[in-house]
C-alpha cells in the first residue's frame, strides 16, 4: 500500500534528500499537500526548488526518503507518476523541427489521449495567451516567452490533478502572466493542486494559498503568506518580500 | 596589427574545429580524455588514406592505354570532391555544433573575404592530400625530369580552383534560397562527392577512355608533360572565382538561422515514436533526400556491376568486394550521421522528454528500429549481386551468404550506432560526424563491420556478427546509463568497460595509421619493417593508456601459476596448427612473413614472443575482462567471451579463430586463477607457434 493515498494527500513526501557529490541539494524534506492547494515554493538560488520538483516528479531518483504523488511513488512508479502529473520545466526546450501543435499532439498520444480533444480543450488558454499563429510554427524559431507558454500547455495538456510547475511566468509578457495567474487560481477552485517555484514574491503573495520556503536545501517555512510575515515578527501590511529576506537571513 | 588579430582568429578556428573542442570552449562538461588525441588522429588518419588513395589511383594510371585522358577523368574527379566539401561547408545548418567553421559563425567574423576563402579552404583540407598524392606520383612516374615544384603547383591550383567553385555555387544557393531550405539542400553536395570518388575508381578502366569534356591538356599537365599549360586556367579561374566569391561575400545578409513559416501538422492522424522518429528525420537538413539516394546510387551501382563485372571476376569475392565497398561506405556514413542527428536531438529535447512517460529504453528501441528500417532500404540492393550467379552458378552460395551476414550485420549495425550516438551526445565525447572514420567511435563499429562484409570465410563472418552484437550489447548498457545520468548527474555517467574499449579503437587507429604512414617509405623500409614499426608505435600508445586510464588494479600477478600458461599456450598452438593446415581453407591468404636479416627476425622474436603478450595480457585481461566482470557480477563467464571476442576482432581475419581459442583460454585462466602471468606465458607460447608456422 502507498502511503499518503490513505491520507487524502495530493501529495506526501517524507524525510526527501538529495545529494550532488558533496553537495546536499534537498535536505529531509517534508511536505503534504491537499487538493485545491496553490503552493508558492520559494527561495534564493541554488536553495534546492528545481531539484525537489524534478524529485517529485520521479524524474531524480531521492538520496534518502520517498515522496507518494498522486498515490504513485515517485521513484518505484516514475512513469506513472509522469502520465498524471503536469510538469513545466525552467527552461523549456522541445524537438526543433516540430511545431508547438505537433508539440502538444505528441505529447498527447504518449499519453494515450485524444490530440483534438485536447487541442479543443486547450483553445480557451490558446486564446488568451495569444498563441494561436506560433502554434504551427517550427520550435525552433521560438522565443523564450514561447517555449514557456508551450511548456504550460503541454503540462495541462491531459487536465491533471497536480501541476509543477517551475518558474511558469519567468519570461513571459506581464499580459500573458497575468492571465496564467487567473487561469491557475480557476484550476484550484476545481481542486486541482499547483505547486510553483518562483522568483516573484509579489505574485506569490497574489495567488499563493501556502508559501514553503526553502534555503540551501532545508524547508524553514511552511504556512500561509501571512503567517510567514507572523513568522518573521512583521506586521500584516509588510510584503512577503519583508518576510521572505528576514526568514532567509535568520 | 589587423592581419595579425585575423591569423590568430584564423588558427584559433580551424583548431577548434580539428580538435572538435566544442563542449570545452562552450564550458560543458569535461570532455573524455581520449577525445583531443582521437580527433587529431582520425583527421591525420583520413589525410594519409586520402594521400594513399590518389597514389593508388595513380598506380592504374600509368597503365593505361591513354594515360593523359585517364588523368584528366582522375583530376576531375580529385575536383569534384574538392568542390563537394566546400559546398557542403558553405550550406548552413541548423543544428550541427561540431561544425565549428559553419558558415554562420564565419560570416559573424569581421574577418576579410580572402581570409574567409582560406577558412573554407583549410576547412577542406581532406581533398589536399588527394590532388597532391594524384598528381605528385602521375608528375614522378611519367614525366620525372620536371620539377617537382610545377607538379605540388598544379595540385594546390586544382584543389583551390574547384574548392573556390563548390564556395560560390554554396553561397549562391544560399543567396537564392531561406536559410532553412538552403540547410535542406545540403544533400546537393553528395553528389560531386560520390561523383568523384567514382571517377578516382575508375579513371584508368577502359570505359571511360574516350574524350573527356575538356580535352586531355589537364591531364597532359597531370601527367607533367606540360604542367604550366594547367596550372595557368587553373590560376586565372582562380582569379575569378575568388572574385566572384568576394562579390557574394559582400551581397549576402546574414539570414535568421531558421525561421521557416507556418507548418501544416503532420502528426494530428498518429504520432508513435516512430513515427515520430520519421517526421523529424525527413525535416533534418537532406533528410527527405538522403535515403532514396543513397537506396538508387547503391542499387545503379550494384546493377551495374553485376552486369558488367561477372565476365572479368576471377571469383565471386572479387565481385563481391567491389559492390559491397560502396554500400558499406553508404550504410556506415548514413547510419553515423542519423544516429547522431536523432541522438542530438533527444538530448536537447530532454528537459520535455524527461517530464513524459517514456522509458529510455524505448526511446533507443524506436529510434534504432527505425534507423534499420532505413539502412536495410539502402542495403538491399546488395542482393542484386545474386544475379550474378545465373551466368556463374558456381557462385551462388557464396554470394548468397554474403548477402545474408552483410544484412544480419546492418541490423546489428543500426541498433549500434543508434547506441553509441546517444553514448557520444550525452558524454560529450568524440562525435561521430557520419564519416567513414569520423570518431574513435564509429571506428570502434567500422572494424568489426567490414570483417563481416569481407570475411573470407562463412565462420569468420558468423564470429565478426558475435563481436558486432557483443558490441552493440555492451553500447546499449552505457547509453542507458548515460540517459540516465542526464536526468540525474549523481548516477554514474561513463562506464569503464566503453572507456576500455574506445582506448582499443584507439590502438588500432594508431596501428592503422602508423602503417598507412609506412606504407609512404615502401623503398626504404621492408613490409615486415613496416609492420613491426606499426605495431611498436601502437602497442607504447596502448600500454601508455591503459596504465593512465585503467581505475582499478590489476589483478594479482602470481607468478608460480606461470607454467600453467605453457600448457595452455600449448594447447591454443595447437588449436592453431590445426585450424591453418587442415580446418582452414583458404590457407593462401595467410601471408607468409619475409625476414630481410637475422637482426629483422630477432625484433620480430622480441614483438610477437616478448612485447605483444604482455601489452595486449595487460590491457585485454587486465583492464577489459576485470572492467566487465566488475560491471556484470552476476554473469561473470560473459566476461572472458566477451573479451575474447573483441581481442579476436583486433586480430587479421584469417587467425580469427585460433586467436578466439587463445582469448577463451586464457579469459577463463584469469577467471579462476586470478593470475596475469600465466595469460602472459600462454600468449607468448601461442605466438611462438604462429611466428614458427608464418615463417
Amino acid at each position: 500500500m502507498v502511503f499518503g493515498m490513505t491520507d487524502g494527500w495530493v501529495l506526501a513526501a517524507e524525510g526527501l534528500s538529495k545529494q550532488f557529490g558533496t553537495k546536499l541539494a534537498v535536505d529531509d524534506l517534508t511536505l503534504r499537500l491537499s487538493p485545491g492547494e496553490i503552493v508558492g515554493l520559494l527561495g534564493p538560488n541554488g536553495a534546492g526548488k528545481t531539484t525537489t520538483l524534478k524529485l517529485l516528479l520521479g524524474m531524480l531518483r531521492p538520496t534518502r526518503g520517498r515522496a507518494s504523488v498522486l498515490g504513485r511513488d515517485s521513484t518505484t512508479e516514475a512513469v506513472a507518476v509522469k502520465e498524471r502529473v503536469g510538469y513545466s520545466p525552467d527552461e523549456p526546450s522541445f524537438y526543433d523541427f516540430l511545431t508547438g501543435r505537433e508539440t502538444l499532439e505528441f505529447v498527447t498520444h504518449v499519453r494515450g489521449g485524444n490530440p483534438s480533444e485536447v487541442l479543443q480543450r486547450l483553445a480557451p488558454m490558446i486564446e488568451a495567451l495569444e498563441f494561436e499563429a506560433d502554434l504551427d510554427r517550427f520550435v525552433a524559431g521560438y522565443s523564450l516567452g514561447m517555449k514557456k507558454k508551450l511548456a504550460l500547455l503541454v503540462a495541462l495538456a491531459h487536465a491533471p490533478k497536480l501541476l509543477l510547475l517551475d518558474e511558469p511566468t519567468n519570461g513571459l509578457d506581464p499580459p500573458s502572466a497575468v492571465k496564467i495567474r487567473r487561469r491557475l487560481q480557476e484550476l484550484a477552485e476545481r481542486g486541482v493542486t499547483v505547486v510553483l517555484s518562483t522568483h516573484l514574491l509579489d505574485m506569490a503573495d497574489k495567488l499563493c494559498t501556502r508559501v514553503v520556503l526553502m534555503n540551501q536545501g532545508r524547508l524553514i517555512f511552511d504556512g500561509a503568506p501571512s503567517a510567514a510575515r507572523e513568522a518573521a515578527n512583521l506586521d500584516a501590511g509588510a510584503s512577503l518580500e519583508d518576510a521572505f529576506l528576514k526568514l532567509v537571513s535568520v | 596589427m589587423r592581419t595579425l588579430r585575423e591569423l590568430a582568429a584564423m588558427t584559433l578556428l580551424v583548431l577548434r574545429s580539428w580538435h572538435r573542442m566544442g563542449p570545452r570552449l562552450r564550458g560543458g562538461r569535461k570532455p573524455e580524455p581520449t577525445r583531443g588525441i582521437s580527433a587529431l588522429l582520425m583527421r591525420l588518419l583520413l589525410a594519409a588514406l586520402l594521400y594513399n588513395l590518389g597514389f593508388s589511383t595513380s598506380l592504374r594510371i600509368r597503365l593505361a592505354t591513354e594515360p593523359s585522358w585517364a588523368a584528366t577523368w582522375a583530376g576531375l574527379g580529385a575536383g569534384c570532391f574538392a568542390l563537394g566539401v566546400t559546398f557542403a561547408l558553405e550550406l548552413p545548418s541548423p543544428r550541427m555544433p561540431t561544425q565549428a567553421l559553419k558558415s554562420e559563425l564565419l560570416e559573424l567574423l569581421p574577418l576579410s573575404s580572402l581570409s574567409k576563402a582560406i577558412l573554407v579552404l583549410a576547412q577542406a583540407f581532406m581533398a589536399l592530400p588527394l590532388c597532391l598524392g594524384l598528381v605528385i606520383s602521375l608528375h614522378n612516374a611519367l614525366s620525372p625530369q620536371t620539377p617537382l615544384a610545377a607538379a605540388v603547383l598544379l595540385s594546390f591550383a586544382l584543389f583551390v580552383s574547384f574548392g573556390l567553385l563548390g564556395t560560390c555555387l554554396g553561397k549562391s544557393v544560399k543567396l537564392s534560397f531561406s536559410a532553412y531550405r538552403a540547410s535542406q539542400l545540403s544533400w546537393l553536395s553528395t553528389l560531386p562527392l560520390v561523383l568523384g570518388m567514382l571517377l578516382i575508381q575508375f579513371a584508368s578502366q577502359r570505359f571511360l577512355q574516350r574524350r573527356p569534356p575538356f580535352g586531355d591538356d589537364l591531364g597532359r599537365a597531370i601527367i607533367g608533360r606540360q604542367t604550366w599549360g594547367g596550372v595557368v586556367p587553373l590560376g586565372l579561374a582562380t582569379a575569378l572565382l575568388g572574385m566572384a566569391f568576394s562579390v557574394l561575400d559582400r551581397k549576402h545578409e546574414l539570414a535568421e538561422p531558421v525561421r521557416p513559416g507556418a507548418i501544416r501538422s503532420a502528426l494530428g492522424q498518429g504520432a508513435g515514436m516512430p513515427a515520430l522518429e520519421r517526421l523529424l528525420n525527413r525535416r533534418e537538413p537532406g533528410g527527405s533526400f538522403q535515403v532514396p539516394m543513397a537506396a538508387l546510387s547503391a542499387g545503379a551501382l550494384a546493377g551495374w556491376l553485376t552486369w558488367k563485372l561477372p565476365a572479368h571476376s576471377p571469383s565471386a569475392r572479387f565481385l563481391w568486394n567491389a559492390v559491397a565497398l560502396i554500400t558499406l561506405q553508404l550504410v556506415s556514413t548514413l547510419g553515423m550521421q542519423r544516429a547522431t542527428r536523432g541522438a542530438t536531438r533527444d538530448m536537447l529535447a530532454r528537459p520535455m522528454l524527461g517530464s513524459l512517460p517514456i522509458l529510455p529504453r524505448d526511446t533507443l528501441l524506436s529510434k534504432s528500429s527505425t534507423l534499420r528500417r532505413t539502412l536495410l532500404i539502402v542495403a538491399a540492393p546488395l542482393a542484386l549481386v545474386l544475379a550474378a550467379s545465373r551466368p556463374r552458378p558456381e557462385w551462388f552460395w557464396e554470394l548468397s551468404w554474403r548477402v545474408v551476414a552483410t544484412l544480419l550485420a546492418v541490423a546489428i549495425y543500426a541498433s549500434a550506432a543508434t547506441y553509441v550516438a546517444f553514448l557520444s551526445a550525452g558524454l560529450g565525447t568524440t562525435r561521430p560526424r557520419g564519416a567513414f572514420l569520423g570518431s574513435l567511435e564509429s571506428f570502434l563499429l567500422t572494424v568489426p563491420f567490414a570483417s563481416v562484409v569481407f570475411a573470407p570465410e562463412p565462420v569468420s563472418a558468423l564470429l565478426a556478427l558475435f563481436t558486432l552484437a557483443a558490441l552493440t550489447f555492451e553500447a546499449r548498457r552505457a547509453a542507458l546509463r548515460t540517459i540516465d545520468w542526464l536526468d540525474d548527474a549523481e548516477r554514474e555517467h561513463s562506464t569503464e568497460v566503453w572507456r576500455a574499449l574506445l582506448v582499443f579503437a584507439g590502438f588500432q587507429g594508431a596501428q592503422l595509421l602508423t602503417q598507412q604512414l609506412a606504407s609512404l617509405f615502401t623503398g626504404l623500409l621492408s613490409p615486415t619493417a613496416q609492420m613491426l614499426g606499426a605495431y611498436a608505435v601502437a602497442a607504447v600508445a596502448l600500454w601508455a593508456t591503459t596504465v593512465r586510464e585503467q581505475v582499478s588494479t590489476p589483478p594479482m600477478q602470481r607468478l608460480q601459476l606461470a607454467p600453467l600458461g605453457l600448457l595452455a599456450g600449448a594447447l591454443s598452438g595447437g588449436f592453431a596448427w590445426l585450424y591453418l593446415r587442415v580446418v582452414h581453407p583458404r590457407v593462401d591468404e595467410v601471408p607468409h612473413l619475409q625476414v630481410g636479416s637475422a637482426a629483422e627476425f630477432a625484433l620480430l622474436c622480441v614483438t610477437l614472443v616478448g612485447v605483444a603478450p604482455i601489452v595486449e595480457e595487460r590491457f585485454f585481461r587486465g583492464w577489459l575482462q576485470s572492467a566487465l566482470e566488475g560491471e556484470l557480477p552476476r554473469r561473470r563467464y560473459l566476461a572472458p567471451v566477451l573479451t575474447g571476442l573483441a581481442f579476436a576482432a583486433a586480430h587479421p581475419a584469417y587467425s580469427f579463430a585460433p586467436v578466439l581459442v587463445l582469448g577463451l583460454i586464457n579469459g577463463f585462466l584469469l577467471l579462476r586463477l586470478r593470475s596475469l602471468s600465466a595469460c602472459v606465458v600462454a600468449h607468448s607460447v601461442h605466438n611462438a607457434i604462429a611466428l614458427y608456422l608464418g615463417s
